[in-house]
C-alpha cells in the first residue's frame, strides 16, 4: 500500500469512529483553531457543567516539533486562552491537577497514529501530559501526514519491545451505551475529537511519491 | 463462595416474564449480533484470524503456570509488585490489605469480571474502603444494589426512566432525565471521584508475558482515568489472560472488538507497562498486579481447558437463544451465558450450579460466534455426562433392560400403544400422569390408527405386501 493509500485509509476510518480530521496548511493553524476556541467559549450545549472556567487550555510541555507549541500558545493568548502545562520539578515534571481539572480543551503533539484501526497513538514520557488528551471536553491533536503508520503491529514492530509506562491508543470520542443501549460521547473522556494533520499535505499531492 | 446454590429452573422462570427484562436484552443482545456481523463481513480473514487466536491461546493453556511466571518476572522487571493469590479470598485480601497499609479509603474501579469473581467490593468496604465503579453500567448498577444483567452491558435491564429515578434519589438530580443529560451528571460526579481517589482499581483484558504489559480496552475513558489520575494502582487479572508476545496484541484486539460490539477497535487500548517512570508528572507511583489462579491452573490440564481461552467479549451470550430470553440474572453468577454455563460449574462446583449445563439448547451458535472457537456446546455435553456419572436414575436402568431383552420390549411397545391411544390420561401431567415435566408444555402423540410398525414389517418380511 503507498504513503497516500495509507492516509487515506486513516482519514475515512477515524472519520468513521467519529474523529473529525482535516487537512490544514501549518500557516492556516491561527485561522482554523480561532473559530473553534471561539465555538468553545460560546456553546452552552452541552453546558460545560464540570468547567466554571472555560477558557484554559491544557498541553504538553515535551514531545513537540520545534516552535510549535509556543505557535500554539501564542494563538491560545490571541483568543483569550490561558495554558496549563506540566511544571518543571526538580526531578521531572508536574501537574497543577486542580488547574488541569478546570481545562475546556486539550491540544497535544500526536507523532503517530494508525491508519488500519483510526487511531491516534499517546505515549507516555516526562513531560508528555497524555492528561491534557483525557480531562478535558475538546480534545485536538496535531500531526503530520509522515506520522501515519499502517497498522498497530507495524507500530509495535517499530518501537520493539522498549515500551512506555503507559501507551494510550485514541480512537474517535469517549462513548456508551450504558443506557438502554443509545449512543452517547463525552462520557468521561472528551466529547470531541479532532485531528489537524499539518502543511497541507493532502493524500492526492502524496501520490507522485507513493 | 460454597455456600452458593443456583436454581436455574425456578430463576429463569421468573425472569421470562419479566417483560421490560426481556425486552431490553433481546434488544441489546440483537444490536450487538448485527453489529459484528457488519463488521466481520467487512473484514477479510476473519475465519483464519480466529484459527490463530485459538492457537495462541492453546500455546497459554498448555503452559499456563509457565507463562504465569514469565510474565510475572516481566512485571516485576518493569517496576510493578506482583501478588500471587491462589483463591478468591486470598485475592481479595490482598487487594484489601494494600489499601489498608496505604491508609486508603476511596478507590475507583474499572470495569473487572475478575473483581466481580472474588467479591472485591464487599471485602473491600468491611477493610473501611469506598469503591466506586465508574463503568457507567456498573455505577447504575452498584447505585441499585443489583448485579450485572450482560457482560459487556451490564445495565440493559434498566431502562431510562428508572436510571433517572436512581441518579434523582442518589445524585439530586432532577427527575426524569434524558439519556444526555443522565451522562453529563454520571460524568461529573464520578469525575470528581476520580480526582480525589487513593487507588484505581482494575482488571485486565491481555496480560503480555514478553513485556509484563497490561492491556485495558474501554470505551468511556474510565480505563485511562483509573490508570492515570491515582497515586496507586492495583491490578487483578486472572493468569488466563495472558497472551504471549506484544506482537500478539493487534490480532487478540482485532478479535475481541469486533466480536464484542462490532467495533474496528475500541476507543480506548491503554497499554500498561509498569508505575510510572522517574521524571513523568501523571500514571499511578505504585502498580500492584495480583496474579489469581482460582482453580485455572487444573482446568488448563483437564477437558475444559479452552474456557480459560475465553476474552469476555460476550458474543456467546448474544448469540444464545437460552439467555436472549432470560438474560443474565436467573445465572446468579459473575459468568453468564454459554461460557458461564460452563465456567460457573467449573469454578465453584457442579453442587452449586447444577442446572447451569442444562441451560442450553445445543444450537451450537455460540461455537459459531466464540472469537478462539472454545467448543462451547461440547462442554455443556461433556458437563451433562460429567453430572450423570454415578447417578444412573431408575428410568434410565429399567428402560436399558427392557431395550436388551425383545421379547420384553416388544410387550411393552404393544403396551405404550394401547395407553398412548386409548388412557393418555395415566402419562399426562394435566391429569396427575407419569410423564408431568415432559407433557407441561408438549402434547402427547396419539398413534396412527392400523397395525403399526412392527406388524407391517414382519407382514413385508413375509411377502404377504
Amino acid at each position: 500500500m503507498s504513503r497516500s493509500d495509507i492516509l487515506e485509509r486513516y482519514v475515512r476510518i477515524a472519520r468513521a469512529a467519529g474523529t473529525h480530521v482535516e487537512f490544514i496548511a501549518a500557516d492556516d493553524l491561527p485561522g482554523r483553531l480561532a473559530p473553534i476556541l471561539r465555538e468553545l467559549t460560546e456553546s452552552c450545549n452541552p453546558a460545560p457543567i464540570d468547567n466554571p472556567a472555560p477558557r484554559l487550555a491544557a498541553l504538553p510541555a515535551s514531545g513537540w516539533p520545534q516552535g510549535l507549541r509556543e505557535s500554539v500558545e501564542t494563538i491560545l493568548a490571541a483568543s483569550g486562552y490561558e495554558t496549563i502545562m506540566p511544571r518543571k520539578a526538580p526531578d521531572g515534571y508536574d501537574w497543577e491537577r486542580d488547574r488541569l481539572a478546570e481545562a475546556s480543551i486539550g491540544i497535544t503533539w500526536c507523532a503517530e497514529f494508525l491508519a488500519d484501526t483510526g487511531s491516534l497513538v499517546l505515549p507516555a514520557g516526562p513531560g508528555m501530559g497524555t492528561l491534557a488528551a483525557l480531562l478535558p471536553e475538546v480534545h485536538l491533536a496535531l500531526s503530520y501526514a509522515e506520522g501515519c503508520r499502517a497498522d498497530l503491529a507495524d507500530y509495535l514492530r517499530e518501537r520493539g519491545t522498549g515500551l512506555p509506562s503507559r501507551l494510550t491508543l485514541v480512537t474517535g470520542p469517549s462513548r456508551t451505551g450504558d443506557i438502554e443501549a443509545t449512543m452517547t460521547k463525552g462520557v468521561h473522556g472528551p466529547g470531541k475529537v479532532l485531528h489537524f494533520i499539518l502543511d497541507g499535505v493532502h493524500p492526492e499531492t502524496l501520490h507522485a511519491d507513493g | 463462595m460454597n455456600d452458593r446454590h443456583n436454581n436455574f429452573r425456578k430463576a429463569s422462570v421468573s425472569a421470562v416474564a419479566d417483560e421490560v427484562l426481556g425486552a431490553a436484552v433481546r434488544k441489546t443482545a440483537e444490536l450487538f449480533v448485527s453489529m459484528r456481523a457488519a463488521s466481520i463481513a467487512e473484514f477479510a480473514g476473519f475465519e483464519d484470524l480466529r484459527d490463530w487466536g485459538r492457537s495462541r491461546k492453546l500455546e497459554v493453556s498448555g503452559r499456563l503456570e509457565e507463562f504465569a511466571l514469565e510474565f510475572a518476572n516481566r512485571v516485576e522487571a518493569a517496576g510493578a509488585i506482583v501478588h500471587f493469590a491462589h483463591d478468591a479470598a486470598e485475592a481479595a485480601d490482598i487487594a484489601a490489605g494494600i489499601a489498608v497499609k496505604q491508609g486508603a479509603c476511596t478507590a475507583v474501579k474499572s470495569k473487572s469480571m475478575t473483581a466481580e469473581e472474588i467479591s472485591l467490593n464487599e471485602v473491600m468496604m468491611q477493610a473501611g474502603v469506598t469503591v466506586t465503579e465508574t463503568d457507567l453500567g456498573e455505577y447504575i448498577i452498584q447505585l441499585a444494589g443489583e448485579k450485572p444483567s450482560h457482560i459487556i452491558a451490564p445495565a440493559i435491564h434498566k431502562d431510562r426512566n428508572q436510571v433517572a429515578q436512581l441518579f434523582h434519589r442518589f445524585l439530586g438530580t432532577a427527575p426524569g432525565l434524558d439519556v444526555d443529560s443522565l451522562v453529563r451528571a454520571a460524568r461529573k460526579t464520578l469525575r470528581d471521584r476520580f480526582l480525589a481517589a487513593e487507588i484505581g482499581i482494575t482488571g485486565a483484558n491481555f496480560a503480555v508475558a514478553e513485556t509484563g504489559t497490561l492491556v485495558l480496552v474501554t470505551n468511556e475513558g474510565n480505563g485511562r482515568m483509573t490508570t492515570t489520575l491515582p497515586p496507586v494502582q492495583i491490578a487483578i487479572m486472572g493468569i488466563d489472560k495472558i497472551i504471549p508476545k506484544i506482537s500478539d496484541l493487534p490480532g487478540f484486539l482485532t478479535l475481541l472488538t469486533r466480536s464484542a460490539t462490532g467495533q474496528t477497535i475500541s476507543s480506548y487500548v491503554t497499554i500498561i507497562t509498569g508505575p510510572r517512570k522517574p521524571g513523568e508528572e501523571e500514571g499511578p507511583e505504585v502498580l500492584h498486579v495480583v496474579l489469581l489462579d482460582n482453580g485455572r491452573s487444573p482446568l488448563a490440564r483437564g477437558p475444559f481447558r479452552e474456557i480459560l481461552h475465553c476474552l469476555h467479549c460476550g458474543a456467546c451470550l448474544n448469540h444464545c437463544p437460552v439467555y436472549r430470553a432470560v438474560g443474565g440474572h436467573a445465572y446468579e453468577s459473575v459468568y453468564t451465558g454459554p461460557m458461564g454455563d460452563v465456567l460457573s460449574p467449573l469454578l465453584w462446583g457442579m453442587k452449586a450450579y447444577p442446572d447451569l449445563p442444562d441451560a442450553c439448547t445445543l444450537c451450537g451458535r455460540c461455537a459459531e460466534a466464540c472469537p478462539v472457537r472454545i467448543p462451547l456446546p461440547e462442554y455443556h455435553r461433556k458437563l451433562r455426562i460429567l453430572r450423570a456419572e454415578g447417578q444412573t436414575p431408575w428410568t434410565a436402568g429399567a428402560s436399558g433392560a427392557i431395550g436388551a431383552n425383545p421379547l420384553l420390549y416388544r410387550a411393552n411397545l404393544g403396551l405404550l400403544r394401547q395407553i398412548l391411544a386409548h388412557h393418555k390420561w395415566l402419562l399426562n401431567g394435566r391429569t396427575g400422569g407419569a410423564l408431568e415435566a415432559w407433557t407441561t408444555c408438549r402434547e402427547l402423540p396419539r398413534p396412527k390408527a392400523g397395525p403399526g410398525f412392527r406388524a407391517w414389517w414382519g407382514d413385508r418380511e413375509r411377502g404377504r405386501l
